[in-house]
């Protein structure tokens, strides 16, 4: 009890365990979780050619069209990444095509990442505002009146059938498609906010053995096996419940789906405990708080990144992801991954529960031993 | 000022025998964009990376027209911005989609091109793999483009029929011909520089930045600590002005933080191939950073009373801060959160590097000021609610 009272008196806790993991969330989902198309800066003028160029691309449905009042502007937003090509459609576009000259369009793209590619996607646009300007072209080329061509390649036009451009898609998606924009971000946020409260934790271990309350309880009859179960029980609440408040907050904040309600919870408990056990191992491990603190945010976004809370399991490679299973945060992502986007249930997560067990129970058997070490050897 | 910085030489002895400052300053940083790059390393961020993407396709037709959309294909291809896979039939070639052995397969169906010369509809498949949109949005642009421009032949050899300049017999020829003449809009590629920095280097320095807010607070949480100790109405006591021992702690907080920069600049060009850029063009826009970041934890340190209080609430501006400026989570695409992440100086750093990568040392100009301005402001208003603080 006394450590739960000296946590809650600290108020910046509050926005560590409660402010902060729903900022990051938030954050996470509206970076990835939204329409991940890749941006196409738009500059053009009022002209008919430039409208028909930006509405193509806009119709494209794997495009998002991004307009910009100088060229100078896009040029900067694709040099800076922010965005991945841009056309730009000069003004006296219209003007030169209607005197029989050739209107030049800019694509403007880096040499990296897929902005060349994004050529095809602007040439397909460019085809559609040009292909009823080059039939009449042609045709008065044969030495056609320019009236007579264009009325023939309006009739052209109806009679000349489309060919179909026909796209489906094949395989298993990675996520299914009825995933929440903040779902994948909520559930491995989760993950990462626990251990890393979990760890700050560590902070008042390392008080308790300072201020030498431990070592005067360890004078009365109390084991070290209650005085580690006892600070581990502080942990283990505090974890717990910012858990179940990152639950219920995104439910009710984002709409984020947990899956079995009751399954959630027990993989929540059991992360609990190891947050716990990492808590009061770290808590042995050094004498200064300050320490332990730049260690334990080290430790806890490292362990979290290698777990699959900032990138998730499914994009690693093998290699990584075999050195993930290393980590309780990667057994605790997986859990939620069944829940969340396989709809699994209580047997499912069985499991990776037992690992996340097996990890508490081995930390808290070390922090025991430790413990009693630097309790007893002074 | 002789006396600021005799206590900067005390309190840079103090925090060197404390270890935090090496495990905050420099093993952290390099640790995590160790661990960050190795996960995200080419996923997140495709930076100077030249990407290849993977594209199949099946000619059941093997007609003219299909002939020569594979040949516009294998074009294409020569560039190396895709690499191509033949399936020998639809079923083979869905299967690779289907995999991800490649992103999009195109299926050119067996009277694909006796349909389009006999003038009948006619459609070409392109299927997509799930997981691959912008691989299937570009092999049916490529697809569109290709079909536009035969559709553009047929309509103008028609369009002649009709006016009467050319014989029923003549159309073939005259479609083909009509396909390959330029079009009245040429689209030209202006080729951009990458203003922005590798994966690695993006990590490195957004990290590096982030653990210097830690160590630029501690100026003002050290002044804390004597006063709690009872060391600082010592030093009041004797001649020494008030601004003087501010002076000399905001000294110490710069200079750690420069070595702890300079260091990890150096580090991590070695150990880990990041590619800062010019030396000097770097030395320049981190001096400013640091400024601004002591600045930034001057001011908000100064509405503390205690050292924790103190120690809190730069916590909490540091990791907001990180956060806005894409330190964690890299922030790209045009939007709210990419003008958001523009007031914090973690992102004008960041910005200020990735214009020099990609320019001159000249590029890195307006991050330099706006950093330098950060500083002046955060700074005189830090220093003067910092002075209230120098009391018994």
């Amino acid at each position: 009890m006394a450590n739960l009272r000296r946590f809650v008196r600290d108020r910046s806790n509050i926005f560590f365990v409660f402010v902060l993991p729903i900022g990051i969330v938030l954050l996470i989902g509206a970076q990835f979780g939204g329409d991940s198309a890749p941006q196409v800066g738009v500059v053009t003028g009022p002209g008919e050619i430039g409208n028909t160029i930006r509405n193509a691309l806009a119709a494209e449905p794997e495009i998002a069209v991004v307009d910009y009042a100088t060229e100078d502007e896009l040029v900067s937003a694709v040099e800076r990444g922010t965005i991945s090509a841009g056309v730009v459609v000069p003004a006296d576009a219209d003007a030169m095509v209607a005197g029989g000259e050739t209107g030049d369009i800019g694509f403007i793209a880096r040499p990296d990442g897929l902005g060349p590619q994004l050529q095809a996607v602007v040439a397909e646009a460019v085809a559609v505002a040009a292909a009823q300007t080059d039939t009449v072209r042609y045709v008065s080329g044969l030495g056609v009146e320019a009236a007579t061509a264009a009325n023939a390649a309006s009739e052209a036009v109806t009679q000349v059938p489309e060919i179909d451009v026909t796209v489906v898609t094949a395989g298993d998606a990675l996520f299914p498609a009825s995933l929440g924009q903040f779902d994948i971000g909520a559930s491995s946020q989760v993950v990462l906010f626990m251990f890393l409260t979990g760890l700050a934790g560590s902070a008042a271990v390392i008080q308790t053995r300072k201020l030498g309350v431990a070592t005067r309880m360890l004078g009365t009859p109390t084991s070290v096996g209650t005085i580690v179960g006892g600070e581990a029980l502080g942990r283990f609440v505090i974890v717990l419940l910012q858990g179940i408040y990152i639950v219920i907050a995104t439910i009710l904040l984002f709409q984020v789906n947990w899956g079995d309600p009751i399954a959630a919870m027990v993989v929540l408990v059991a992360f609990a405990a190891v947050g716990a056990g990492a808590a009061l191992l770290f808590g042995t491990l050094f004498t200064n708080d300050q320490q332990a603190g730049g260690v334990g945010v080290v430790a806890g976004i490292g362990l979290a990144a290698l777990g699959g809370s900032m990138l998730p399991l499914e994009l690693f490679g093998d290699t990584m992801r075999t050195i993930a299973n290393f980590t309780p945060h990667a057994w605790a992502n997986e859990a939620f991954a069944d829940l969340v986007r396989r709809e699994g249930t209580l047997a499912d997560v069985l499991p990776e529960v037992g690992v996340l067990l097996a990890f508490a129970a081995g930390l808290l058997i070390v922090a025991t031993w430790r413990m009693r070490r630097v309790l007893t050897v002074r | 000022m002789t006396a600021a910085f005799t206590i900067a030489i005390k309190d840079l002895a103090q925090r060197i025998r404390d270890r935090s400052v090496f495990i905050i300053g420099i093993i952290a940083p390099l640790a995590l964009a160790f661990i960050f790059n190795a996960i995200f390393g080419g996923g997140i961020s495709d930076v100077g990376e030249n990407i290849t993407l993977d594209i199949g396709v099946v000619d059941e037709d093997r007609g003219p027209i299909a002939t020569a959309f594979t040949e516009v294909l294998a074009d294409i291809e020569s560039g190396g911005f895709i690499e191509l896979t033949t399936y020998p039939d639809e079923a083979a070639g869905r299967v690779g989609a289907e995999n991800g052995e490649v992103g999009a397969v195109y299926v050119l169906g067996p009277s694909l091109s006796s349909d389009i010369i006999s003038g009948s509809g006619a459609a070409l498949t392109v299927i997509g793999n799930v997981d691959a949109p912008t691989t299937t949005q570009i092999a049916s642009s490529i697809a569109e483009e290709f079909t536009l421009a035969v559709r553009r032949g047929n309509t103008a050899a028609v369009a002649a029929l009709i006016a009467g300049s050319i014989g029923p017999d003549e159309l073939e020829a005259v479609a083909r011909d009509a396909g390959q003449t330029p079009s009245a809009l040429a689209l030209g590629t202006v080729e951009a520089a990458t203003r922005q920095l590798d994966p690695t280097t993006y990590f490195v320095a957004g990290l590096s930045v982030f653990f210097l807010f830690f160590i630029a607070g501690m100026s003002v949480t050290s002044m804390l600590d004597e006063r709690r100790e009872g060391t600082l109405g010592r030093l009041l006591a004797a001649p020494i002005s008030p601004g003087s021992i501010v002076a000399g702690k905001s000294i110490t907080s710069v200079i750690i933080a420069l070595v702890a920069m300079l260091i990890l600049v150096i580090a991590s060009t070695f150990l880990m191939g990041a590619d800062w850029g010019s030396p000097l063009g770097v030395a320049v826009l981190a001096f400013a950073a640091v400024l601004a970041i002591v600045a930034i934890m001057t001011l908000v340190g100064g509405f503390a009373h205690t050292a924790e209080q103190a120690g809190n609430l730069q916590s909490i501006v540091a990791v907001t801060l990180a956060m806005l400026g894409g330190t964690f989570v890299p922030i790209s695409g045009e939007g709210f959160l990419s003008t958001l992440s523009l007031i914090t100086p973690n992102a004008w750093f960041l910005r200020g590097l990735g214009d020099m990568a990609g320019g001159s040392i000249a590029d890195g100009l307006p991050a330099f000021v706006v950093l330098m301005v950060i500083a002046a402001v955060a700074g005189t208003t830090g220093l003067l609610l910092v002075r209230r603080s120098v009391r018994v």
